[in-house]
């Protein structure tokens, strides 16, 4: 009897072979991740990369000369357009911005409370600017601001003869264009008109969320129809005003498309209408200088997180709220 | 403290043909504790809101001590409300939760703080007056809805449904605390609710509503004994009564016996016409003789201190619901039976729901239990 040891067979090691589906979501996820990486991240580093070099694009990726923070020494101490172009863009974000929510709030309430079945139609109109074309806007807003036939300049002319009033009126027709001292209103108030239904629509949602059982009991507690916005509505919507202001932040301190057409990409006579975006495109793309508007790019960066983080402090959520 | 009476109150919505009350005609006692109950879409709480000036009246009127309030603003109605979700405002503390109406009274802030300050004593929220809603237990902030009312020292307290947003154990121990409250304050009371074990042990009265009408006002025992129609014999006892279609089969000197499905009852009155008995499940005995009705058991449920058991009648597909007291041990699943109506227990009511007249020979104490 012949022994046999039955020895158990090896075990024999799986084939490794491309594992597709281990694969296939970092697959389909990657569109993202390519064209953000070529149209998001790579323009953001490269614009580090440029505000510390001095280049001209027309001789080549070789002709990058680094020149360290030079580029923004330049901007902050010696750059004077800058400096007016950041006091321009300061206040036309101050003088469009405050009035938006100063007037949306109310009027989004107003619509909530006292409106019925008209209210999306309203809303709707009011949301009407913020989806027409900039250089629509721009064009209607000329010809109606322009000094020998505007509209503008007819009505403080009509208002001329009104008592009181008319002290106040102009002699002559305004040249809101060209005088430097109104091009910042004219600005202001377009992108004003602009954005106030887009911020109306904001508060609107938000009104939405307030419920109806709060306003109620307020109104049995001997709350007037303004009380109730002042002592109830108003603190609810501190999440959503903190949201609506940091867009209008963000968005007027980057005003491009309004002051540039409205004031033919010129900046309006003595630049009075130009904006800190506007300065940096005329840096860029009229005067070579990467480099610097790369950095011009950077400091307004700043300037908006301080003026953001400014306004987290007034309206952010803290933790015993 | 403040009488309130409901005049032809009728309500209908804009843009919508039917109306939801129609002519509630009410009288609510000074300090007394009414129980509004009923179904969902009653008009319990429309009629709740009515009062309180949330809502305008379509016609009719609403007095309180004999002053029409109806075109009234709610703030000077004199009445206080607390909330099915308190409606606590959410960025105030406590304290100025409870003192919002008084701010905006004007009143001083001495007043204001030495106000809060006594209710909240009373209500035990002293320890809280600087936390925000969002920080309390869900009785806390029922108290501090309460304490939001009281602070304002109303003729009338409204509740809409106050416990309901509450576990089973703290809603006893709540109840319990606005059943001590009415008794400190004695203000006239209003409560909305749709849980009948809240209107039975709350109220001085109740009123039950069923669609946009109110069926019946009475104490709760009197409603739970003498209901004048089947909506509310059905909707006061839980299980809830039994109703069984019925036909007169004889009739003799005492009374007529009448055919209800597969048994046979006698009832002490004439009855002429086909009617409906309803018997409550506590109310059913087991018979010892072929009397009654034979049923098979369904499902057997064990509560501890009762059975209950889900039974059909033999020869019909009708259920019916028997509550007896433990051990019961006749109840088990598939086991037929014979059960009867206790004596006096039994109800009849019209086809149409009228109740004809009650088998008791219970002395009937009607409101003669009010004034608790």
């Amino acid at each position: 009897m012949s022994s046999l040891s039955a020895s158990s067979p090896k075990p024999v090691a799986p084939k490794r072979r491309f594992d597709t589906r281990r694969l296939m979501p970092y697959l389909f996820i990657s569109p993202f991740f390519i064209l953000f990486g070529i149209f998001g991240l790579f323009p953001l580093l490269f614009s580090v990369v440029l505000s510390l070099h001095s280049w001209d694009p027309a001789a080549g990726f070789e002709a990058m000369r680094w020149v360290g923070f030079d580029n923004y020494t330049f901007a902050l101490t010696r750059d004077d357009w800058l400096h007016a172009s950041l006091y321009n863009t300061l206040w036309i974000a101050l003088v469009a911005g405050l009035p938006q929510h100063l007037i949306a709030l109310p009027l989004a309430y107003f619509l909530h409370t006292c409106f019925g079945r008209w209210r999306n139609l309203v809303v709707g109109l009011y949301f009407l600017p913020f989806i027409t074309s900039t250089v629509a806007i721009a064009l209607v807003f000329s010809a109606l601001f322009s000094k020998d036939f505007g509209v503008v300049n007819s009505i403080l002319a009509a208002f001329k003869s009104v008592p009181l009033v008319g002290a106040i009126m102009p002699e002559q027709s305004v040249d809101w264009a060209n005088n430097p001292q109104y091009t910042k209103w004219m600005i202001s108030f377009v992108v004003f008109w602009r954005f106030v239904g887009w911020n109306t629509v904001l508060y609107l949602a938000a009104l939405q969320t307030v419920p109806r059982d709060l306003l109620e009991a307020a109104e049995i507690d001997g709350a007037s129809l303004w009380r109730r916005f002042r002592y109830i509505v108003l603190p609810l919507l501190k999440p959503m005003m903190f949201f609506a202001v940091t867009l209008t932040i963000i968005g007027n301190l980057q005003l491009f498309e309004e002051p540039f057409i409205l004031t033919g990409g010129t900046g309006g006579t003595d630049q009075a209408g130009k904006t800190a975006a506007m300065h940096m495109y005329w840096v860029a793309f009229r005067e070579g200088d990467f480099g610097t508007a790369s950095a011009i790019a950077w400091l307004l960066f700043i300037v908006i997180a301080a003026v953001t983080g400014l306004n987290n402090r007034l309206l952010g959520q803290r933790e015993n709220d | 403290m403040a009488e309130l009476s409901l005049r032809k109150l009728r309500k209908v919505y804009k843009g919508s043909a039917d109306a939801v009350l129609h002519d509630i005609d009410l009288d609510v006692r000074d300090g007394e504790f009414m129980v509004f109950v009923g179904p969902s879409g009653c008009g319990k709480s429309t009629t709740l809101r009515l009062i309180a000036g949330l809502e305008e009246i379509s016609s009719g009127d609403i007095l309180i001590d004999g002053q029409s309030v109806a075109g009234a603003p709610a703030a000077e109605r004199g009445i206080a409300m607390v909330f099915q979700s308190y409606a606590l405002y959410p960025h105030m503390t406590v304290a100025e939760n409870m003192a919002f109406s008084l701010k905006m009274a004007g009143e001083s802030q001495q007043t204001i703080q030495s106000k809060v300050g006594k209710v909240a004593e009373t209500l035990q929220l002293s320890s809280l007056l600087d936390r925000k809603p969002k920080t309390l237990s869900g009785g806390q902030r029922q108290r501090v809805a309460s304490g939001r009312a009281i602070v304002r020292t109303p003729k009338i307290f409204l509740f809409d449904e106050p416990l309901s947003n509450l576990d089973a154990s703290l809603r006893v121990q709540m109840r319990l605390e606005l059943s001590k409250l009415h008794k400190d304050l004695g203000t006239t009371m209003i409560y909305v609710t749709h849980d009948q074990v809240e209107a039975m042990t709350l109220g001085s009265r109740i009123a039950v509503f069923n669609a946009g009408r109110v069926e019946q006002i009475g104490t709760p025992l009197s409603l739970f004994h003498h209901p004048e129609n089947q909506f509310v014999a059905g909707f006061l006892g839980s299980p809830k009564m039994n109703f069984i279609d019925c036909e007169p089969i004889a009739r003799n000197a005492g009374g007529s016996t009448l055919r209800c499905g597969n048994g046979v009852v006698s009832v002490n009155f004439h009855v002429t016409q086909k009617c409906v008995l309803g018997v409550r499940p506590e109310d059913f005995a087991i018979s010892t003789e072929s009397v009654g009705f034979c049923v098979r058991i369904d499902v057997v449920e064990q509560l501890g201190d009762a059975v209950i058991a889900y039974a059909t009648p033999v020869d019909t597909h009708t259920t019916i619901v028997i509550k007896l007291a433990p051990p019961a041990s006749q109840l088990r699943i598939n086991a037929m039976l014979w059960v009867h109506p206790r004596p006096g227990s039994a109800h009849v009511f019209t086809e149409a729901g009228a109740a004809l007249t009650q088998l008791t020979d219970l002395s009937t104490e009607r409101d003669a239990d009010y004034a608790r």
